[in-house]
Order: C-alpha cells, then structure tokens, then sequence
C-alpha cells in the first residue's frame, strides 16, 4: 500500500517525522533539527474551545512532505540557481497563498512541570490554566510543551495550583526556544493551527483532508453522495512560507453496509454468503455519520449481534443497541445484522486502546469500487462536480480564503497569533519551452502545441523501422470470425504506408475457453511466429493473463490482445487498426519516432513499482533502460519483491545487466545515465536517496576503476497538489503544454522543478512534479527540464505528448503487466523489446 | 540474513537487523531500518558490505564470496548470461536498426563541459567529473570494457544447468 493508501485506510492523515538526521551515501546534507516537542506520542493543543490532537496526525509519524531532504546542497553546479532560461514567458497564478506574520514575529516555546508529578494530561492542562491572567487565552499546550505567541515575564516562572483533591502543585514554566518563523518547529505549529481554523469552519477531518458536510451534492440515479473539500498544507516554499490549498471531493454512497449485505444475499447462495461477504467488505473504509468518522473494516463478527452487550470504560455493562441511543441518538431497527469490527492502528499514549465495534446498519461505504470505475456513465455523471475547468478550480480554491477573511472566530484566532494569509492567489512568470519536432521516415513533423498530439500528422509517413508481418496468428472464436476479417484487412489498408511488409495471417478459430486458447498456442506458436494477435470476446481477465503468461515465459513471443467489440464500429475501426499495427510493430522491437537528443552516449532509465496489498499480490519493480541515442529501443527487467514494498533492492544487478546489453549494443558503455523514479510515495525520498542511489553507485563502480559515468536521479511525482493557471484573455486556463515553473512554489532545499506535458480536453491539467536527488552530470537545468520534456514525447502507446518521461510509463506498463497477468520475470529473450505495451 | 532467502514473502515477518541483533524489524519496514541503523551504527557499517543482488542482503566482507555463492537472488544475473548464449540467433532475428538520427543541432554536451569549467564551480569534489569522459575518443580508455560477465563468478554448473 501507498502512503496515502495506508493514511486513506486509517481515516487520517498522517503525521511528520521527529527526527530529521543526516543521510549518508548519496552524500546529502540535512539540518539536524531540534524538535522536542513532537516527540511524545500524544501532543495536545487546546485552544480553549477547540482542541485537536497531534496524535490525530498518524501512528507513525512519517515526514510526509519529505521535510529535511536537503539534496539540493550536494549539488555543485545548482547551489546558485536552479532555474532555466529557455522558452517564452508565460504569466501563471497557482493555488498557493502567502502566510504572513507580524515583523518580528516570534514563538516562543515553553517547557512545562509539575510538581508532584502530574499524569494525567487533561488534569496539567487544567491545572495551568487556572493561571490564565499569566499564560494568555492564545496558547497550544500538549501537557509539555506550551506554545504562546508572546513571552513571560521571567525566563522561569513558578505557580501554585490546586487539585480537586486540594493537593498542591507546584508547575514550574521554563522558556526553552524563541522559534522564527521559518523554523521547522514552527511549520508543523502553523499546519496544527490551520487544521484548527478548518474545524473552527465545521470541516470534517477525512484522511488528510478536510471536507464540509454541510454541503453535500447527491447524485440519486447512481445512489453517491459527493462532499465537496480541500486539501491543505502549509509549506517553506522557494521564497516564502505558503499555503497551498486544492479541491478534493469525497465520494460517499448512500448505500449502509446493511444495505449492501443484503443486496449481496440475494446474490450469492447461502452457505457461501459470509465467505462472499467478508471477502468483499474487509479492508473497505467505512463513514458513520453520526460522528463522522472513518474506520476501515479489518472484521466482521457473525456470531454477535446489537443486542450484545459490552463493558464501558466506567464498568458498567451496556448493549450496542442501548449505548448507540444514549450516546448519538441513533435507533438500530435490524437486529440481527452481525458488527463489523475494526481495529485501531493508533496507540493512546502507552496502552493499546481496544477495538471498535460498529453496526453495520449505520455504516456508510466509501469510495469508488472497481467496478463502480470500470462504469462509465457513473464516472461521467461523477465528474461533472469532481472534474473542475481551471476557472471553476480557481473560484474554489479562492473560496477556502474567502471563508477565512469573513469568519469572525477565525479571523480572531489569527490575529492573536499574529498571522494571516494574501487573500490573492501567488502568481508569477514561467515559461513554456520550445516544442519539439516529431522525427518519422526521414521527415520532421511539426505539431500543434496545444493538443500536444500528432497523430494527423504523421499518418501516413514510414516508421523508422518497420518489422514485417511475414509469419503471424490471428486467434479468434466463431462469433468474432467477422471482427477478426475486418480487422485484417484493415490492417492490411494501413500497414503500406507506414513500410510494415505483411502476409496474410495464420486465421484460427478457437472455443471460447482459457484452455482451447493455450492448446492453439502450443500448437502452432513457432520460433518463427512474429507475433500472436487474439481477438477476445471479453475483458475477462482470466483468458488474457493465461495468453499473456504463456508468451511472456514459457515461448517467449510478442502477443496482442484485442477485445472483440472495439472493432466493432466500422466508421472507427481504421482508426483502431492504425494503432493496433504501430503497437504491434513495437512489440516486434520495430520503432516509430524519434525527437532530437543532444546529448552523445546517454543511457537513460525508468523506474517504476507496482503494489497491491489488498489481494496481497508481490511487489514488481519495473526497470527499463534505453539502448540507443534516439531513444527508440529499450532494454528492461523486473524484480520481484515482497508484498507491499515500495523500493527496490535489486537496482544493481538490473543496472548491471542494462549496462551490459547496451554494451552489446554499442560497443561502448553509456557516459551518462540518466534515472527517473516513479512510484515514490510521500514521506519515502530519505530513504529513497539513502537506499537506491548507493546501489546505482556501487553499480557503476564496480564496472571498472577506469569508467567514471555521470549519474542524474529524478524523482518524478504525478500526484501534486500544485496546480497553475494560465492568465490570459482575461479567464484563468490550463497552461499549455510544455509550461516549465522552477520558481515560487519549488522547495529552497531541492533542485526540483514542474513540467505540464501533457494536454487535457475537460477539466484542470496536473503538472508533474520531478525532484533532482542525485546530479553529477554537470548538466544545465535548463537542459534538465527539456531532456525530461522530450522523454515525455517518446512513450510508443500514444502519438501525443504524456505526463511523464516515457521510461517511467514503459517501467510502469512492464510492472503492472507482470504484477497482474505474469507474476514471474517474463523470459529475457523478449528483454529488448516493447512487449508490454 | 537467511530469514530472508526463506520463500516467504510475508511483509510482515519479522527480520534481523545486520547492525545490532536485537532488532527484529518487519520486512516491509527492512529497507528504511538499514537506512537509520547505519548512521547508529557506522563502525559496524565499515564491516559490513553489501550483496551485489540484493540491497537487503548485508554481510560481513569476509563472507561476502560465500553468501554470493549461496545467494538466491543471483539468479537474475544468471538468467541474464544464459539469455545470452541464445543471443546471437536474437540478433539475428531482431537486428539493430541501421537508422540514424539526423545531427542535432544543439550540443548540450559541450555545454555542460563549459558550465563545468566555469568559475562559479566551487571546490574540487567534482574533479572526477571535469576530468570526466566527453568527447568520443575519451569514452574507452584503454583497457575498458564493459563487463562481460558478472564482477563476481557464477558457477559454470548453475549456468549450464539453466541453459536450455
């Protein structure tokens, strides 16, 4: 699981690291902060009407925003400036607020004791603030550590308070910090104190972010409920400490896990109901409204029912259904309906708190399932009020500071800390850099920028190297014999024009059964056979993953599998054949395209893992490496690993073997080798920099004393809060493709820019976020961002520009065709080829 | 670490660390452990070295022949020089393309060896790369080669056993 899947799974968001100690190998360099305060395991801060805990932030405390990563100063030729130059300026606002504080703004930080020692912390915050006429009404105190936005009198003040018990205790406050505001301490006490201005606003807290419930948009036909949010966070940005803010919707369905048991009932037989049932519901994340909050369901216990009974914590013994009255005023009509159970991941403070029992009735489900996505017209009718045009994201996100400048109570809490946010969105200048040319047959094709797409242009010219379609099988079943002709002679019209030489294909029909499909591969699949094209008369899965596991292992030949009806429209199939030849000319190792590459003996490589915890498949690491100059060959691998793993541990050997076979290729080794990791989840890239960048060292040193190649590593983020706006012709738009921003909303710590590659028809284009974690190349920034640029021209499957370089979709595809169809290393005969598109 | 090389792949099973053996950590979590004990615990990092296979795989550098030799995740270099006998018939079916990419008419090389010797460049741990290999001739130094087979030796029956 992700990070953010596990936060998701917890129902909330997770915290940040304590500690940020210095990493090694890859010889980065970190600020060792000093961070008392976040160390205990629960910290408090009480604001007098609003309390939030610390704790609420996660068990473990992982540094989601990668905090502390200082990359950037170990590298040489950055430390000046990480900006680009080429390409037209273009004017651009982001959804980022300025957080701007009072001149001289100070923290200051206090350590707090009792004396007789006090445990309890409600009761060390109660007896502190009995002093209030000392302490002030503006503090956040975690039974430790207080905070307040002005200083005491004496560096140690001492006071006596009184217990219930008329005991008396002595509580000593000792200054031990004066914080400025850009201090880390001080970043996490701004996230805490917006997350209180969100409650103070009646935002529910879901996973990490914030939603109001009050405002519900119901979609009826679909039984779905979307609550409209925000995602927040606040950051030290490139110049300034910033909010950046975006729109998050979260989908509810008005469906109780009651109402879902018994749809399934109906479904299923009986003696395999409860099987069925907690297969379907376990690992589900779960919404009671009565509190609004989220649990995921690790359990369902059959044997007990509402009626069952339970010990509260004052001993005396109730029954679900009377404590679900008492306590939230909700009636439990069914009751003979089993609980569902679910565990706490979070300790309270020392002890392991018990597990929660809930009743399915007044469960809500969450989230979208599988076949939920997989249905169009729902995900159509989803994403009018999910998929934002920029304008309607930019009056959204304007919206959240709108709230904050009229509500009294907030504007209060603000200013008595001193702070306050630009009520303007940041905006700035970026640039968009030069497109490139497409080169195809000999020819340089131009495209349009702003669809980023040349699939009209270039229809028609010769690929750079066509394989010929001399001895190949086309595999049908009876019903499809029609679709299957059509598709040949298709194929047939279009291969001339782009050099593919073709015979007519070995025409078999075949049952419509996973078994009669293998027995024709093993009899007519010859080591002579160019490719294997199926036409399948469904998308299910069992029949492709046993084709594919087949070709990929046991006789190592390219396949294409086509589902019957996307053939079937005759004003579309052209079209489709266009595509189906150019896919399966790369996976006979033929190439299409290529754009100019200004740099000599590059290897470039793309990582990317795949990982499905829930049906507790094994981790794949896809790794592909490039092996010529144009970039239209590629070498890959994979590695196996343990459920859920997020980094690679065989990053040696798989660069080892690249090395070779572009050796073999070459007859030289690469001079620089350029990686872009994929896949990394937040809070990960410490480990990433200590853990993976060593093994690419190590690797390239152990080739020999005398090889000395550049290393760059990227790590490339597709999940980005950040967005940009175009400003131009008066209403805020995407910014066209190609839009470079190395300024303003960057991190000061990282040699890290954003790229928007790829063009969008309906709603807001995300940007990629790539973050340099390794450069001895010595390579401009400039050169950098438009090297990645270019990359993101090259990905076979779409004659378009995509989101990321294509090493990293040809690693992802690799990964997810082996993490789902193969689930061992495909033969390494194919290793050369694009056999996984 | 031969918890490790059990056929398990149970994140959740709980691991040794090579630092200090009273950690046991959950294999999922094994990678980031590594990472913080071996700032704990820099003497015995000096010891230890690690598996050209796999990065979880730390052994003292004395044993490193014998693990190597043991190791389960050698396979994949194995694979990968058996691949290579039936290579040539590969080739022959699937020859390099003979095109050429048109010059270019940026050299970002060339640039970069200028932004290199400029002076904005501090200190000299980056000697290695000024010094570096740019123009064609300077790629092979004499006597350099790319490895022809792994850096360490895989027994001839491991491979042999595997060729079809």
């Amino acid at each position: 699981m992700t990070g953010r899947a596990r936060a998701r799974a917890r129902g909330r968001p997770r915290g940040q690291e304590t500690a940020v100690p210095p990493v090694g190998a890859a010889s980065v360099l970190c600020h060792s902060y000093s961070f008392p305060i976040f160390k205990t395991t629960e910290f408090q801060i009480s604001a007098g009407f609003q309390e939030m805990s610390l704790g609420d932030r996660g068990g473990r405390r992982r540094d989601f925003h990668d905090l502390g990563v200082n990359t950037r100063q170990a590298i040489e030729h950055v430390r000046e400036s990480k900006t680009g130059s080429s390409g037209i300026m273009i004017r651009l606002s982001t959804n980022y607020f300025r957080l701007t504080s009072r001149p001289q703004w100070v923290l200051y930080q206090y350590h707090v004791d009792y004396n007789p020692q006090m445990e309890a912390r409600r009761l060390r915050s109660a007896l502190l603030f009995q002093h209030e006429e000392l302490i002030g009404r503006t503090h956040a105190f975690d039974g430790t550590i207080l905070f307040l936005p002005k200083k005491l009198g004496n560096k140690v003040t001492e006071v006596f308070s009184r217990t219930r018990n008329g005991e008396d205790v002595k509580i000593t406050v000792t200054l031990t910090n004066e914080l400025p505001p850009t201090s880390p301490t001080c970043l996490q006490f701004y996230n805490i104190i917006f997350r209180r201005l969100l409650k103070m606003m009646n935002l529910q807290q879901i996973g990490r972010n914030y939603y109001n419930p009050s405002d519900p948009v119901s979609i009826p036909n679909h039984r779905l409920m979307v609550w409209p949010g925000f995602t927040t966070s606040i950051l030290q940005y490139e110049k300034s400490i910033m909010l950046c803010t975006d729109v998050s919707h979260k989908v509810l369905r008005s469906e109780t896990v009651l109402d879902f048991m018994y749809s399934l009932y109906n479904q299923v037989e009986e003696q395999r109901f409860r099987d069925v049932c907690t297969k379907e519901l376990i690992g589900l994340i779960v919404l009671t409204k009565y509190n609004n909050k989220t649990y995921r369901v690790d359990d369902i216990d059959w044997d007990a029912n509402p009626k069952c009974t339970f010990i509260k914590a004052d001993g005396s013994e109730i029954s679900y259904i009377d404590y679900y009255k008492m306590q939230y005023n909700q009636e439990i009509t069914d009751l003979n309906q089993p609980v569902l159970v679910s565990q706490p991941r979070r300790r309270r403070g020392s002890i392991m708190p018990g597990p929660a029992v809930l009743i399915p009735e007044l469960c809500y489900l969450t989230g979208l399932t599988e076949k939920m996505r997989n249905d169009f017209n729902m995900m159509k009718d989803l994403s009018i009020h999910t998929r934002l045009t920029p304008e309607q994201r930019q009056r959204e996100v304007g919206r959240l500071i709108d709230y904050i400048q009229k509500d009294d109570s907030v504007q209060r809490e603000l200013r008595d800390w001193g702070l306050s946010f630009d009520s303007n969105l940041l905006s700035f200048t970026g640039r968009v850099v030069q497109a490139e040319k497409i080169q195809q047959g000999g020819r340089a094709f131009d495209y349009n920028p702003h669809f980023a797409d040349w699939s009209k242009e270039t229809r028609g010219a010769p690929l750079i190297n066509a394989k010929p379609l001399d001895n190949w099988l086309l595999i049908y079943t009876r019903r499809n014999y029609d679709v299957a002709n059509a598709l040949l002679q298709n194929l047939f019209k279009v291969t001339p024009s782009m050099g593919i030489r073709m015979n007519k294909a070995i025409m078999i029909e075949v049952d419509d059964r996973t078994e009669a499909y293998l027995r024709v591969l093993q009899q007519n699949v010859t080591s002579d056979t160019n490719i294997v094209v199926c036409v399948l008369s469904s998308s299910r899965k069992d029949k492709y993953d046993a084709i594919k596991k087949y070709l990929c292992t046991d006789c190592p030949i390219p396949s294409q599998c086509v589902i019957a009806r996307t053939l079937s429209k005759p004003q579309t199939i052209m079209a489709i054949a266009t595509k189906i030849a150019l896919q399966m000319n790369c996976k006979m190792g033929g190439e299409l395209w290529t754009v100019d590459i200004p740099l000599k003996q590059l290897m470039v490589v793309g990582i990317d893992c795949y990982h499905d915890t829930v049906s507790g498949k094994r981790s794949i690491a896809g790794f592909v490496a490039s092996l010529n100059q144009g970039m239209t060959r590629w070498f890959s691998r994979c590695v196996l690993q343990d459920r859920g793993q997020e980094l690679v541990d065989g990053l040696k050997a798989c660069l080892q073997t690249a090395l070779r076979d572009w050796f073999k290729w070459n007859k030289f080794l690469p001079s620089r080798v350029m990686v872009y990791r994929d896949g990394v989840g937040d809070g990960q890239l410490k480990t990433l920099v200590n853990y993976e960048v060593p093994q690419l060292l190590d690797c390239l040193k152990s080739v020999g004393k005398d090889y000395n190649p550049r290393l760059s590593v990227i790590v490339v983020k597709k999940r980005v809060n950040t967005r940009f706006f175009a400003q131009s012709g008066g209403r805020p738009q995407n910014p066209p493709p190609g839009t470079v921003v190395d300024i303003e909303v960057t991190r000061p710590e990282w040699y890290d820019f954003f790229i928007v590659s790829q063009a969008v028809k309906s709603g807001s284009v995300a940007p990629t976020h790539y973050n340099v974690v390794y450069d001895s190349s010595g390579l401009k920034p400039d050169h950098v961002q438009r090297l990645t640029y270019k990359l993101c021209h090259m990905y076979y499957n779409w004659s378009g520009v995509i989101r990321v370089p294509a090493p990293c979709q040809y690693a992802h595809k690799l990964a997810f065709l082996v993490g789902e169809s193969i689930h061992k290393e495909p033969n390494l005969s194919l290793s050369d080829r694009l056999y996984y598109l | 670490c031969s918890s490790i090389l059990l056929d398990v792949f149970d994140p959740e099973r709980l691991v040794q660390c090579p630092y200090n053996k009273h950690h046991q950590i959950r294999a999922r979590r094994f990678p980031y452990h590594l990472v913080k004990c071996r700032k704990s615990y820099p003497r015995v990092a000096k010891e230890l070295t690690t598996c050209p296979f796999n990065a979880r795989h730390l052994v003292p550098q004395a044993d490193l022949r014998d693990h190597i030799s043991n190791c389960h995740d050698k396979r994949f270099i194995e694979e990968d020089i058996v691949s290579e006998s039936s290579d040539f018939q590969r080739r022959q079916m699937n020859p390099v393309s003979t095109w050429q990419a048109p010059p270019c008419d940026e050299d970002w090389d060339t640039e970069s060896r200028e932004q290199l010797t400029s002076p904005f460049v501090l200190g000299m741990a980056n000697d290695g790369l000024k010094s570096a290999t740019l123009e064609h001739k300077d790629y092979l130094p004499a006597g350099l080669r790319a490895p022809e087979s792994s850096p360490y030796s895989v027994p001839e029956k491991a491979v042999s056993k595997k060729a079809p």
